[in-house]
């Protein structure tokens, strides 16, 4: 860890929840705060799937350094998704949210290919998230919730004979930090189902509080009804 | 961060910087833009807010355009100099967050246009004070490919129009409706001969 960076990881924190503490109160918005389901699940009669591929998460975890670049650490980062990948799949059967299938293994043609989608996963979700709270995203999209990553996942989609995939992004930089899932059709790439968690990791036990965050997300899934209410008030 | 980019952000950003991004959509067809002396014809379904349009979120995708005086052009670049696109493709080149760049000449409704095409680590729309937020405390990382036309006009100035997607999916998917705002740029009369709304 770098000279002074706990001051700035606490810099940081601190700067962090003023500033959000002044925008809102500026701003007087409300915060809607997941989840956001595909239009089609409401328009065509889609139905959530039962069984979803656990794809591997793509976490990263680092520090922040003087004046607040951040400094992936790899071994932190590491630690953290072999975490997740250990324990998702018992959380999400006992919750019964559908069925998990473990990833199979990947070959060197297929790892960047999936690389590539867990970034514009990243991306999208970005912009998905921001459906119905303003900002750069316009607030007819949490109406019109159609984010898509295309079919680049399909063949895999075939291979494991699963129609949809989680995909899941964490970003901790100095302890703070997001969880976003989203579970993918792998025909289409549509998003069919994305929410997301904020992340405060204490330093005694992170993989432990990260699992945590990971089980909220699934609390009300798939909130149908209450993305409903939402969507339709927009 | 490249300069060329920045003005055109920070022209974009200008018409629609706010806590609470205002955008409005494109309802209707033959909806145009009509400002500042040219017009454009909106893509319909798209929201525009300034000089800024996104189909899904502006940290997704955005079309940015701006009429830029000559004199504020010449400051960065002579685009009536014969060598511009080879002088644009080296200062575009200086970026360390650009790459896979390519420049050509070509000419758009009659006037001397140069277009460049890369990927840049940035996503492309201006951004609101919430998503500058998002983006200090968790970045992603990211490629953003970006077409910019740089368009002469006769009358002296010019017009930059940038659009930028992530590579995959959506950068292809949007490229038409680009290329067809650009093709749509129609200039007022030098005489203030207004056309309709």
């Amino acid at each position: 860890m770098e000279v002074g960076s706990e001051n700035m990881e606490r810099l940081r924190l601190l700067a962090g929840v003023l500033v959000l503490f002044v925008a809102s109160c500026v701003s007087g918005k409300h915060y809607y705060n997941g989840p956001w389901l595909h239009r089609s699940l409401f328009e065509s009669g889609r139905t959530l799937p039962a069984r979803v591929l656990l794809l591997p998460p793509h976490v990263v975890a680092g520090t922040s350094g003087e004046h607040f670049s951040c400094t992936a650490d790899a071994e932190v980062s590491r630690r953290l998704a072999d975490e997740l990948v250990r324990h998702m799949g018992e959380l999400l059967a006992a919750r019964g949210c559908f069925e998990p299938v473990a990833a199979p293994a990947l070959d060197d043609e297929q790892r960047p290919n999936l690389a590539a989608h867990s970034q514009l996963f990243a991306i999208v979700a970005r912009a998905a998230q921001r459906a119905g709270n303003g900002g750069t995203t316009p607030s007819f999209k949490l109406r019109e919730f159609d984010y898509t990553l295309g079919p680049g996942l399909a063949e895999l989609g075939r291979r494991c004979g699963v129609e949809a995939a989680l995909m899941i992004e964490v970003v901790v930089i100095g302890g703070l930090g997001t969880v976003v899932a989203g579970v993918v059709d792998l025909s289409s790439g549509d998003l069919l189902w994305l929410q997301r968690g904020g992340l405060y990791l204490r330093k005694e036990e992170p993989e432990r509080k990260l699992l945590t965050t990971f089980e909220g997300l699934w609390q009300d899934y798939p909130g149908l009804k209450a993305f409903a209410r939402v969507r339709g008030e927009s | 961060m490249s300069r060329l980019l920045v003005l055109v952000l920070v022209a974009a950003l200008s018409s629609c910087f706010s806590f609470e991004v205002r955008w409005e959509r494109v309802e209707t067809r033959n909806a145009v833009f009509h400002q500042d002396g040219y017009r454009l014809e909106l893509p319909l379904g798209w929201a525009r807010c300034g000089n800024c349009l996104t189909r899904d979120g502006s940290s997704l995708q955005a079309i940015l355009f701006h009429r830029m005086p000559r004199a504020e052009a010449e400051a960065e670049l002579d685009p009536g100099a014969p060598e511009f696109a080879d002088g644009l493709k080296t200062w575009l080149g200086q970026d360390e967050h650009v790459r896979n760049l390519e420049c050509e000449e070509l000419t758009l409704a009659g006037r001397h246009a140069t277009r460049a095409r890369f990927e840049w680590s940035s996503a492309p729309g201006p951004p609101s004070f919430d998503d500058s937020l998002m983006a200090f405390f968790f970045p992603i990382d990211g490629w953003y490919r970006y077409e910019l036309y740089w368009v002469d006009d006769p009358g002296g100035d010019a017009f930059v129009f940038a659009y930028g997607a992530p590579p995959l999916v959506y950068f292809e998917r949007d490229l038409d409706v680009f290329e067809r705002l650009v093709a749509s740029l129609a200039v007022d009369a030098p005489s203030g001969e207004s056309a309709a709304p």
